[in-house]
């Protein structure tokens, strides 16, 4: 809980968060607030405003109404604090990066307009890259890697950016099981450093295992809180309609010890 | 010994050998160094639209009896502008864009030349020469054009390589941590258009695609790393550069298309030499 000790307000809050493209409302009033060392899972349908949540906290689109909060300040505030780590299929392939080139991406903004980076950023990127098990790897290019470990490439850019808040988009899309398990390892690591780390995925078995709390999203917030009590059928209906309660397997997995697994 | 040295130093007692060796020096360096960018980015159809598209700038330029820079320079960075905006703005599709763009300028430029010839009106622009390029009659002016534009263009892609590295290879991640995308595209853009307008006048419009594709590709094929991809480019683009020159030289051949067959060769030799050692890897490992 070292990173947020002194902070009485919640990493990350969002009041109210509305989004509209053209009339059709995309986000409607949606409000949460994530804890420190917290996982947080975004559960919902396709089309169900996931992403565009992603993008107005990332602040790379404005809301049309209500407000993001880190740490209590505007996202134009704390630039930096927040880092998003993408999938694969997102970056230009056709760059040659090796892990090590993408870890000192995150020591962008500190380095400074027109200046090299120095001891301090190597330092940043080796610590990262040591964190996330991946600096034996540090000389391959990233299109070498496996998805998982790709993802941990990833996961120690942000943590070299220093974010305390980290957003994984389909956190489990291209990893297979064993590399599942390393990158889970990494994040619960991540959570007992006191950060927040949220994440979507089409697995919502996986998230019922390893979230703290579950963030039901269907335009709206139609629940918020424990894997365990969230994740009902009731809500499912909601998300998925009817048939959506077909994949997930009742409440046995969603109180099955979630989080503390190792 | 005395004819090697004859053949090396012999053409520049010709001044205008020593000016088009300059070009080809300093084109040989910045097109394929941006190239890099042009290769990874997939933006080859966009320079090729960017060399036809400064056609009415070169023909106002030569109307008016300035420098050929005053009218392609304004030109190409205005057209790469454009097409970053209708991109961006209008969601009209890259290759459209480009194509649009491409062909409505350079067939505005075809008619400039025809109305002013109707008139009686000497245009001393030669569509040959912005085809083929002429390296050989580059004045002392434009020599001095075509350092400046290459020192500019370096000096950026050197400072801003860490922002232009990220934002190209992960916009969106660039965005989050608060670097201006979209500026530092526009920017690309703009040093893109600086590029071609340089080569365009060292090896002609179809050859500005070769310094600029040509040695970034070789160089991609060979190295692992973004910046030795650079550094790598910039060798070859300078060997085919003053190679053609030498070549164009004592066989007495067009300069911009034996350039362009040079950095052909060397990317030849760059897919055989990744061949090969493919086919070690695979005997070792069987």
């Amino acid at each position: 809980m070292a990173l947020t000790a002194t902070s009485p307000s919640p990493p990350l809050a969002a009041q109210e968060v509305t989004v509209e493209f053209s009339g059709v409302k995309v986000l409607d009033k949606v409000s949460f607030s994530a804890g420190p060392g917290c996982i947080m899972g975004v559960v919902g349908p396709n089309g169900a405003g996931k992403s565009t949540l992603f993008n107005v906290i990332t602040a790379l689109m404005p809301p049309t109404s209500g407000q993001v909060l880190i740490h209590g300040k505007s996202m134009a505030e704390a630039r930096g604090v927040v880092a998003y780590v993408p999938q694969y299929e997102r970056v230009n392939s056709h760059i040659p990066a090796t892990a090590w080139d993408v870890v000192m991406q995150g020591r962008v903004r500190h380095a400074g307009w027109f200046r090299r980076t120095g001891r301090r950023d190597r330092d940043a990127a080796e610590d990262a890259l040591n964190r996330v098990g991946m600096w034996d790897r540090r000389k391959s290019l990233i299109f070498e890697l496996s998805g998982g470990q790709r993802q941990r490439v990833f996961v120690a850019r942000a943590l070299a950016q220093g974010a305390d808040i980290l957003l994984l988009d389909e956190a489990f899309s291209g990893v297979d099981i064993s590399s599942q398990t390393a990158m889970m390892d990494v994040l619960l690591d991540l959570r007992e450093d006191g950060r927040t780390i949220m994440m979507t995925s089409h697995d919502i078995n996986h998230m019922a295992h390893y979230c703290d709390e579950c963030l039901c999203l269907n335009c709206n917030v139609c629940a918020c809180g424990p894997p365990a009590e969230v994740l009902n059928e009731e809500v499912m209906a909601r998300l998925y309609g009817p048939m959506g309660t077909v994949p997930f397997h009742g409440h046995g997995l969603a109180g099955d010890d979630h989080g503390h697994h190792h | 010994m005395d004819i090697i040295t004859e053949a090396l130093v012999g053409p520049f007692q010709y001044s205008f050998m020593v000016r088009a060796l300059i070009v080809a020096v300093v084109v040989g360096v910045m097109c394929p160094v941006a190239g890099v960018y042009v290769v990874t980015r997939g933006l080859g159809f966009m320079s090729d639209g960017l060399a036809h598209a400064v056609l009415p700038g070169v023909v106002a330029a030569a109307l008016f009896g300035v420098v050929f820079f005053a009218g392609a320079i304004p030109m190409a960075i205005g057209m790469a502008l454009l097409s970053g905006y209708l991109i961006k703005k209008a969601g009209v599709g890259e290759d459209a864009s480009v194509g649009i763009l491409f062909a409505g300028l350079f067939a505005m430029g075809v008619i400039m030349i025809n109305m002013a010839l109707d008139r009686g009106v000497a245009v001393n622009v030669s569509l040959e020469g912005i085809l083929l390029g002429n390296v050989l009659g580059v004045s002392t002016n434009e020599t001095y054009v075509t350092l400046g534009v290459a020192a500019v263009v370096l000096v950026l892609l050197y400072g801003l390589h860490k922002e232009l590295y990220f934002s190209n290879f992960d916009p969106t991640g660039a965005s989050v941590i608060g670097l201006p995308t979209e500026k530092l595209e526009y920017l690309l853009l703009t040093i893109l258009a600086l590029v071609v307008v340089v080569a365009l006048q060292a090896v002609g419009v179809i050859l500005v695609i070769s310094m600029l594709i040509t040695p970034a590709a070789a160089a991609l094929q060979i190295t692992r790393r973004f910046t030795s991809a650079m550094l790598m480019a910039a060798v070859i683009g300078v060997a085919s550069g003053v190679a053609g020159l030498y070549l164009s030289f004592h066989f007495d051949l067009p300069s911009g298309p034996v350039m362009a067959m040079v950095a052909f060769s060397f990317f030849v030799l760059s897919v055989l030499w990744k061949q090969k050692g493919a086919v070690v890897l695979q005997r070792q490992q069987a």
